[in-house]
């Protein structure tokens, strides 16, 4: 198959940048500039070779979530209070920030995303202003890629920016014929679709869904890529799999930069796709082993499974995503051990199940302009069945509607609103949230 | 080797990175009265079978079993919680221990939830309308030790209405704030209950009695409660047996006379005020050489307790009687310890021994030495 294909392919799963992986070989190529300075300098024979690109997009937000912000019930003395509300719903970004998890002093256990801290006040936010470089070497079958991301927060408590080095990996393809790739460093997830999805400017959409917190983490590792190209039945089969210090779970909630349990997880996902010209429909089945990522090692297990399906035809996109996970209890009965998350220690840690997924419908408007790229439509449904051992189980559920705008092929403009729902086991309380999104690509 | 192969390789090697805790030093438990039926029968104190220093046989009894230090009282037809000899201020009591934490942060606590009357706020009987844990045992975050919070209903119409913590709090309800409480949950998984253990007597009665005196006891009895809509048993000890600020637990010490480390079935010394102060820290004091382990001549079984618990020779030679003293005489200092055994021979005794019986007498020695364990104990009170 020809690199164009690949490159139809490519877009169709939202551009990231695994899956770009044969396609950089070619893009980048096209936009090599000379490296001459105004002095003159003369680069060495391996300087010479270096292409370098930057990208990156800017992504400006507005949102206003009701209630006091937070899914904390003023009148919860539960413990820990993480526990029994789930902190992830009240989400105003693309990064799966909350408009608040203030407690009031309430005791929590490493069961929170990170906040923006507006509380029920609407405000802009600098949700994400992101650089990627990208070097490819002329000539060498070696790619190496960073992607640094600013985040300015300000709490009640204090200015909490963050620079995170989001992704940074080398890459090398030792075929040119064949999508085989070899990863090095910090990359996406490879389990499930969701992941595709987690840069702003690749989301349809503005929030993640109320499972992504377990499947859309950048994992600290090596990974595999193959695809096979089916061309015969205008088919592919692919394969993606990672072994990693922190598995998929985003930042919040385990520890990415080393291993502060020594733990290592596998996680992989055997993906089919069927490309015709007016339809395609994707498949794939996830999986996930190791020992947990937030307790020292051997002191227990983590596992999921996942499926996925991505149909798009005349217009119209349909994904969606059903996941099952566990984390056992750690393996003496009543053993205490603190568990480690990205936010820093909690004190312990609990066994812990999930369910859940998410279908979404987007129709794509049939009409385009000079400066009108694409209007979209979207709903989602979220449903999340979660429960710490010895708790009580937490059945939640979302609608989210939102509608995207594409101008110029440069800003996504985007607006959400999100409906949460406590179905059992939290407590009722007015979570929702109104956001809006406008991403500048570069 | 390739470089990914090498990679791959040295990310396997799953090795607790320098610097950081391993996972032994981690190790911590909690048991409940469940753990304790659980491991009865094990044998073992010191190892890992044991419960912070006690054996589980030194906790709870087995139904039909004799009770702890008595050679005649069997326990009922349920396993019961061992009351346990005690001194305070050199006055005995008697205490029973629901739960051990070692090496385990101090519990939190949780809120219950209990019916009051909608109108005059009335606490509704408890077979009436169930109280409400928001936590059971299997929970990580589960302790007896709980934060009252009564919610007003109409006892004839809404009794079965409120069955789980997110009912309460859904119902939004005006929930008002009241004592810390001591609820141990005491169901057994085969569907049993752990009561305080007791013994028949005439009258068909089941007595508690301290194991030393004899001195009869108050028995706190048994209610149903709701644990997210499932049915549990639960031991009423009531308000007025700890301390919380805010949602942690304010600890006292219990001194445990130890002898090579091992920690002695003597009499637990208590500080002033032990029995509003139920949760406790387990502080070792070493047995001074020239101490003595009082022991009746007339209770030999107390004399194999102890030893059964610490075979040694030393502490052998430290149990310490008076051959003289009559059936029952001098039992309320029995498995008490003084700091010079040659006073027991004096004629003035008891008078003739410093007992170290209190909090200072024991804390001047200065050899006291805080541990790890943490536990949940309930003083009980004579019966009146």
């Amino acid at each position: 198959m020809t690199w164009l294909a690949l490159l139809v392919l490519a877009q169709v799963d939202g551009g990231a940048v695994e899956d770009v992986a044969v396609v950089e070989d070619v893009v980048v190529a096209e936009d090599v500039v000379a490296d001459e300075g105004p002095e003159g300098y003369t680069p060495d024979e391996a300087q010479a070779q270096e292409v370098v690109r930057f990208t990156g997009y800017l992504d400006v937000g507005f949102a206003k979530a009701f209630g006091n912000g937070s899914s904390f019930l003023s009148s919860d003395t539960r413990v820990p209070l993480d526990y029994g509300s789930d902190a992830f719903a009240p989400m105003v970004n693309s990064r799966g920030d909350v408009a608040s998890t203030d407690t009031q002093g309430r005791f929590t256990n490493g069961f929170l995303p990170r906040s923006v801290g507006i509380g029920n006040r609407p405000s802009f936010l600098i949700n994400t202003a992101s650089v990627d470089v990208r070097v490819q070497p002329r000539g060498v079958p070696l790619f190496v890629f960073a992607r640094v991301q600013f985040m300015p927060r300000l709490l009640p408590t204090g200015d909490v920016t963050r620079v995170d080095l989001q992704q940074a990996f080398g890459r090398y393809s030792p075929f040119k014929a064949h999508e085989l790739a070899f990863f090095l460093g910090r990359f996406d997830s490879v389990f499930g679709i969701e992941y595709l999805e987690n840069e702003a400017n690749l989301r349809l959409g503005i929030t993640p869904s109320l499972t992504a917190r377990y499947t859309t983490g950048q994992g600290l590792g090596a990974k595999l890529f193959y695809r096979v190209q089916l061309p015969g039945i205008w088919s592919a089969v692919s394969l993606n799999a990672s072994a990693t210090s922190n598995g998929t779970r985003i930042e919040a909630l385990v520890p990415v930069f080393a291993s502060l349990t020594g733990a290592l997880v596998g996680a992989g996902r055997l993906g089919y796709e069927l490309n015709l010209q007016k339809l395609q429909v994707k498949l794939g089945v996830s999986g996930l082993y190791g020992d947990r990522s937030d307790v020292p090692l051997g002191l227990g297990t983590q596992w999921a499974v996942a499926g996925d399906v991505r149909v798009n035809a005349f217009g119209f996109s349909l994904a969606a995503e059903l996941t099952h996970l566990e984390d056992s209890k750690v393996k003496a009965p009543g053993i205490a051990t603190p568990k480690q998350t990205g936010l820093g220690p909690a004190e312990l840690a609990s066994g812990f199940a999930v369910t859940g997924g998410w279908v979404r419908l987007g129709y794509t408007l049939p009409w385009t302009t000079k400066a009108l790229s694409a209007a979209t439509l979207y709903a989602r449904y979220d449903r999340r069945e979660g429960q710490f051992l010895g708790f009580t189980q937490l059945k939640t559920a979302r609608w989210t509607f939102g509608a995207r705008v594409d101008l110029w092929d440069f800003l996504a403009l985007k607006a959400e609103y999100l409906s949460n729902r406590e179905l059992a086991g939290a407590p009722l309380i007015d979570n929702d949230v109104v956001t809006s999104s406008a991403v500048f690509t570069w | 080797m390739s470089r990914l192969t090498l990679a791959l390789v040295l990310l396997a090697g799953c090795g607790t990175l320098p610097g950081l805790p391993d996972a032994g030093a981690n190790v911590g438990k909690v048991w409940a009265v469940q753990a304790f039926v659980e491991r009865h029968g094990v044998k073992a104190v010191n190892d890992a079978q044991g419960f912070g220093g006690f054996a589980p046989e030194d906790l709870v009894a087995a139904p039909g079993a004799l009770l702890y230090l008595d050679a005649t009282r069997r326990e009922g037809e349920r396993f019961g919680l061992n009351v346990l000899p005690g001194v305070s201020e050199g006055v005995p009591l008697g205490f029973i221990v629901t739960d051990v934490w070692e090496n385990h942060p101090a519990p939190w606590v949780q809120p219950v939830y209990s019916p009051v009357t909608a109108d005059r706020r009335i606490p509704i009987a408890p077979d009436q309308a169930f109280t409400i844990f928001p936590v059971g045992v299997a929970s990580t975050f589960y302790s007896p030790w709980w934060e009252q919070r009564f919610f007003p209903i109409d006892p004839l119409t809404e009794a079965d209405r409120f069955t789980s913590a997110t009912d309460v709090l859904n119902s939004r309800r005006d929930v008002t704030s009241g004592a810390l409480v001591f609820c141990p949950l005491v169901d057994l998984p085969d569907g049993g209950v752990v009561e305080v253990a007791g013994a028949v007597e005439p009258g068909g009665a089941v007595v508690t009695r301290h194991p030393l005196t004899g001195e009869r006891l108050q028995r706190p009895t048994v209610a149903s409660a709701w644990v997210d809509s499932a049915l549990v048993k639960y031991l009423r000890l009531g308000p007025n047996r700890g301390r919380a600020e805010g949602q942690q637990l304010v600890e006292a010490p219990m001194y445990v006379f130890t002898l090579r480390g091992v920690p002695l079935a003597t009499a637990a010394v208590l500080p002033a005020g032990a029995a509003a102060l139920g949760f406790k820290r387990r502080v070792d004091v070493p047995l001074p050489m020239t101490a003595g382990v009082f022991v009746p001549q007339d209770r030999p079984e107390w004399r194999a307790a102890l030893l059964k618990r610490q075979p040694d020779a030393g502490l052998d030679a430290a149990l310490v009687t008076r051959p003289d003293a009559g059936p029952g005489e001098f039992h309320e200092y029995a498995l008490r310890v003084v700091q010079n055994r040659a006073c027991v021979a004096e004629p003035t005794f008891p008078a003739s021994c410093t007992w170290l019986d209190s909090e200072a007498r024991v804390m001047q020695l200065g050899t006291a030495r805080e541990t790890n364990v943490l536990l949940s104990v309930a003083v009980l009170g004579a019966q009146p």
